[in-house]
């Protein structure tokens, strides 16, 4: 994928329905990327960094061969998509619909 | 020690250290330590020595003898042996296994011994250093007593030129002559270190607190990387040896990728583009939720109440910003990914042509493609191969063919013909893979409108090309003989191979014939239909039976053949140009096409011959031509593409895939088999049995006399004879006669065939059987049956009574039982069902009759074949179980009170305190009517904590249900397509 491909895919994510914003953090959980405000951002990338890597641990510790791809949290105000890699961390989030 | 010599030498002047540094450097160190004894003597004898000569020195405790004691003899004799040595040493032979004395034992006895470390002034040695030290005199000169000796000091300065000077006379109070080899000066000048101390301010280093959880799964992670590690290193060893100079280039591309930000690393992170991808299809999921869920889900539940109709759901609809002028020219499923398809775009007009470009789009993100793959020219077919899914051939406008790789990143074709090596000269219209050439080459072949079908080798990195037609056309009968005649060549416009025989394919023509082909015989049709009055837009071959193809054209028919047979079996006429037919891959008798004026039907043949299922305008804006159509093998979907780019999805609903209902005590037959046995029986009902015999050497004989019959008459094939006789009885039986011993035919056989038998359970009114039945129950009247609601009953009735009537006009040949009798009959008449129409008019007059006589809406059951359908069940008995479980541990739990549960309470708190509020507050305020105000109290309370947590939970369990249900559709998410 060359950055062009990356940022486009970004602008999609963006402008899907209800998509609140996107950010990217790195392995050491400083954002690289992101589309919300700073406050917001810092708060995400550390406590869903945590989070993440808690989840990570978890399905690790079941299976070593095992390895966590993406989970999302439905809460009531909107949906946290959040795919981690080894390298980088992709977080989306995303209104859940009113009904 | 030597802290004393340097006390003693205080005094002596420190040129004199410097030489006997000197000296000192020149002797080991242990005749250093001798030498600072024999000083010590020399200190205290020396003088006396030297001063009285040789006389022996009388030590005061020496014993006084007498000299006659000191002149006795004592004899002594010297032996060599020491008296003191062992003699008796024995030492185990391991050699005789005994102890053995050892016999020679060292006599030596060594008492004292010591290394002297003068020499005598007469010697050699001694005269050598006395002349040298003469020569150094001068600078010695000062330092005169060289030994520091206190008595020497003390002497004076004045003698020490004498004493030098006449060192014999005086008797070595001079300079001592020193054993070069063996001699210490005791005398040692040290330097005292002095002490500095130096400092070095250095930057603080930086601390971190560091903490981590060390897991199983992390150790696990450490070994195997390092393990990769390890393999890598290894690797390289081996390249190094066989070319440095790909490890240069590699050098240089990694220190390419090692610059720019976080994001452009991001970028080229293989997995991180992965997630991403996740992401935006789970995104897409969230999106297209509904959409997805009616993809997985939705049966139209009005199917079940409606016979031969059915519906089309639109689902997605993709499109991409970049396509939307050009036209869907061809859409192809992927073979090995379900979810996966490709569209070509180009244009169809010959004025407005433009770029083209293809597609890959996936049913798990309807947004935006996979892939995109531009051409400078109109894509106008493409093809997935079979058994590689990654390869895609494609054929342009400009009429080159090229075949793509499209896992590759590169977006450039792998394949490419080029004018040199046999391009079309006219637009590609049709590519299809097949099966791999004896080589085990890949190969295609693609259709052109210059007239030619060329076969395609992928051979190593060429293409190689082969042309296996010439669609030529016949010649008009009215040529004249004059000038040379022009031989002109079709255009052809589609074909499709034959799936069960490889070489047959049938070519689809712009002049809308049809031609059956070989690929053995490239100048000669096998057959030609003359099939419609325009460009022929598609043919295909039936997915499971292998004589039978489809056609549609541009003349607003779709024709459905028989290879055999000259005639269309059936011809729909679609009111618009029909751009696409196609058959379904479930069943051999559903197909569908699309029409210019933006509709799909949907046909089954088993269910309604004359009539399509499902007629449906699918498209969103008025005047939007559909181009194609293709079914998912595995998905009861449809794709179709218009010409403004757009793909639309449609569900079949239940009715158009539905699978005819299995024979009482029959087994449902799947597969192939039964599929084409389906279709046959389809056909059988509409060919004429003359027909079957006649026609298929009528078509084989010549084309000329085909042309006499002319094609596209719905009409002719809708008369139709009925004749007792069962086409598809066999005709030529024979039995083994033991009479007269040889084979003989067989006479009469049984013409029926029985297509549908069901076994009522009622019984006519005025049978026998129920004459007895009704009368048994006036008398007793004690029990009534289960009645049947009235509709249902009458229905009944009706069908009993027609079969009646039936019976006696057609022929009362089978006189079985009472009731079998009917059943059978019935089962004629719906194998006969032309019969219909006449029974229809019998039925209206005898419902009148029936409805008089009947009284009591009752059911009359059939007692041999009857159930009522109460059923009884066993009701378990019910058990007590007790389980004993392990007492709850209770722990002691400790938390952090974090802003969340601070929150949490203070709400919790907020709300106690707003309730006793509103207590106090309605209790003032309604005051009067009080008990009325508590009730609503009571009730409003008595729903809150129960309801209301269930309706919560089940709000829960609702939200996991949809979550699993979407899981499952998209089970196949993580497969990286």
């Amino acid at each position: 994928m060359t950055q062009a491909e990356v940022d486009d895919t970004l602008k999609r994510i963006q402008e899907h329905k209800g998509v609140q914003g996107y950010l990217i953090i790195n392995s050491d959980g400083i954002p690289i990327r992101s589309s919300l405000d700073a406050s917001v951002t810092q708060q995400y990338a550390a406590l869903i960094k945590s989070l993440s890597d808690k989840a990570r641990s978890t399905i690790r510790e079941m299976d070593p061969s095992n390895e966590l791809l993406f989970f999302r949290m439905r809460t009531k105000k909107h949906e946290i998509l959040v795919a981690p890699d080894k390298e980088y961390t992709m977080i989306v989030l995303q209104a859940t619909d009113a009904s | 020690m030597p802290g004393k010599v340097a006390e003693k030498k205080a005094a002596a002047p420190t040129l004199a250290g410097i030489t006997v540094q000197r000296r000192l450097s020149q002797l080991p160190r242990q005749s250093i330590i001798a030498g600072f004894r024999d000083e010590d003597q020399d200190l205290g004898n020396m003088p006396d020595l030297l001063d009285e000569g040789l006389r022996a020195v009388r030590p005061d405790d020496q014993l006084k003898l007498t000299d006659a004691e000191l002149n006795e003899e004592h004899t002594r004799i010297l032996t060599a042996r020491n008296p003191n040595a062992a003699e008796n040493i024995v030492r185990f032979s391991y050699k005789e296994r005994t102890f053995k004395p050892i016999p020679q034992v060292d006599q030596l006895a060594v008492h004292f011994q010591l290394d002297g470390n003068l020499i005598h002034r007469d010697s050699e040695e001694g005269k050598r250093q006395l002349i040298r030290d003469a020569g150094e005199h001068a600078a010695e000169e000062a330092e005169a007593p060289v030994a520091v000796v206190q008595e020497i000091a003390k002497e004076g300065d004045d003698d020490d030129e004498d004493k030098v000077k006449k060192p014999a006379t005086t008797g070595g109070k001079g300079k001592k002559l020193t054993n070069q080899f063996n001699f210490s000066e005791r005398a040692s000048q040290t330097y005292n270190n002095p002490c500095r101390d130096r400092e070095t301010f250095v930057e603080q280093t930086p601390r971190v607190v560091f903490s981590d959880n060390v897991s199983q799964w992390s150790i696990f992670d450490a070994y195997n990387e390092d393990f990769d590690q390890q393999q890598k290193a290894k690797e390289k060893e081996h390249k190094k040896i066989g070319a440095k100079k790909d490890d240069e280039r590699k050098k240089k591309f990694v220190v390419t990728e090692q610059s720019g930000d976080d994001m452009a690393k991001l970028a080229r992170s293989k997995s991180a583009s992965i997630s991403l991808k996740i992401l935006e299809r789970m995104i897409n999921q969230n999106t297209f939720d509904d959409i997805a869920q009616d993809f997985k889900y939705w049966e139209d539940a009005a199917d079940e109440y409606r016979e031969q109709e059915g519906s089309l759901l639109p689902l997605w609809v993709f499109q991409y910003e970049l396509a939307k002028k050009l036209a869907c020219t061809n859409l192809a499923w992927n073979t090995f990914y379900t979810d996966l398809f490709a569209v070509s775009f180009g244009s169809y007009d010959f004025l407005k042509q433009s770029r083209g470009m293809f597609l890959i789009y996936s049913l798990k993100n309807p947004s935006f493609p996979e892939n995109i793959f531009f051409a400078d020219t109109g894509v106008m077919c493409l093809d997935f191969h079979p058994n590689h899914p990654n390869l895609l051939c494609s054929g342009f406008y400009d009429g080159s063919v090229a075949v793509y790789n499209i896992a590759e990143e590169n977006k450039r074709p792998k394949y490419q013909s080029t004018a040199r090596n046999g391009k079309h000269t006219d637009p590609v219209w049709q590519v299809r893979w097949q099966k791999d050439d004896l080589d085990g080459n890949l190969n295609f072949y693609s259709i052109s409108s210059d007239g030619r079908i060329v076969c395609w080798t992928l051979v190593k990195s060429d293409l190689m090309y082969s042309d296996v037609v010439q669609l030529k056309l016949e010649k008009p009968a009215t040529e004249s003989d004059e000038g040379v005649s022009l031989t002109t060549l079709g255009c052809g416009t589609c074909f499709d191979f034959n799936k069960q025989q490889d070489y047959l394919f049938i070519v689809g023509t712009e002049e809308g014939k049809i031609h059956k082909c070989s690929k053995s015989y490239n100048n000669q049709y096998l057959d030609t239909f003359y099939a419609h009055n325009m460009a022929v837009y598609a043919v295909r071959w039936n997915t499971f039976h292998s004589k039978i193809f489809i056609s549609c054209s541009a003349d607003w028919t779709v024709k459905v053949w028989d290879i055999n047979f000259k005639d269309p079996l059936f011809v729909y006429d679609l009111g618009s140009a029909v751009g696409d037919a196609a058959w379904a891959p479930y069943s051999s008798t559903v197909f569908a096409a699309c029409t210019a004026d933006g509709k799909v039907f949907v046909f089954d043949l088993n269910v309604n011959k004359y009539e399509p299922l499902a007629e449906q305008i699918i498209v969103q804006k008025k005047r939007t031509k559909l181009t194609h159509i293709a079914f998912n093998q595995h998905f009861p979907i449809i794709l179709a593409g218009d010409d403004r780019g757009n793909i639309t999805s449609v569900k079949l609903s239940p009715n158009l895939r539905k699978k005819p209902k299995a024979k009482k005590g029959q087994e449902v037959a799947d597969g192939s088999e039964f599929e084409i046995a389906k279709l046959d029986k389809i056909l059988a009902l509409i060919r004429d049995p003359d027909d079957a015999k006649t026609k298929p050497t009528q078509g084989q004989q010549s084309t000329t006399a085909a042309a006499n019959t002319n094609s596209g008459d719905p009409e002719q094939e809708l008369t139709r004879i009925l004749t007792t006789e069962n086409p598809h009885g066999s005709k030529n039986l024979v039995m083994f006669s033991n009479r007269d011993k040889q084979f003989v035919p067989l006479g009469n056989l049984e013409q029926l065939i029985i297509h549908y038998s069901y076994e009522g359970n009622l019984i006519p009114i005025d049978s026998e059987e129920a004459k007895i039945y009704l009368q048994n129950e006036k008398n007793h009247k004690n029990r009534i049956l289960p009645t049947a609601l009235l509709d249902t009953y009458k229905t009944k009735e009706k069908t009993s009574i027609e079969i009646k009537t039936s019976n006696e006009n057609v022929e009362p040949v089978h006189q079985i039982g009472e009731e079998d009798e009917q059943q059978t009959v019935t089962s004629e008449i719906t194998e006969q069902s032309e019969f219909n129409e006449l029974i229809d008019d019998s039925k209206t007059i005898l419902k009148v009759d029936n409805l008089l006589s009947i009284e009591k809406p009752k059911k009359l059951l059939n007692r041999f074949n009857f159930c009522e359908q109460g059923i009884q069940t066993y009701t378990s008995t019910k058990k007590e179980v007790i389980t004993q479980t392990d007492p709850i541990i209770r722990q002691k739990f400790v938390g952090l009170a974090n802003q969340r549960i601070i929150y949490q309470e203070y709400m919790i708190d907020y709300e106690k305190q707003q309730k006793n509020k509103d207590k106090g507050k309605q209790k003032v305020s309604y005051g009067s009517n009080k008990s009325v105000v508590e009730k609503q109290l009571v009730k409003t309370d008595r729903l809150k904590p129960e309801t209301i947590v269930k309706r919560h939970q089940v709000q829960i369990l609702k939200g996991i249900e949809r979550v699993l249900n979407q899981n499952r559709y998209q089970e196949l998410i993580y497969s990286t397509a």
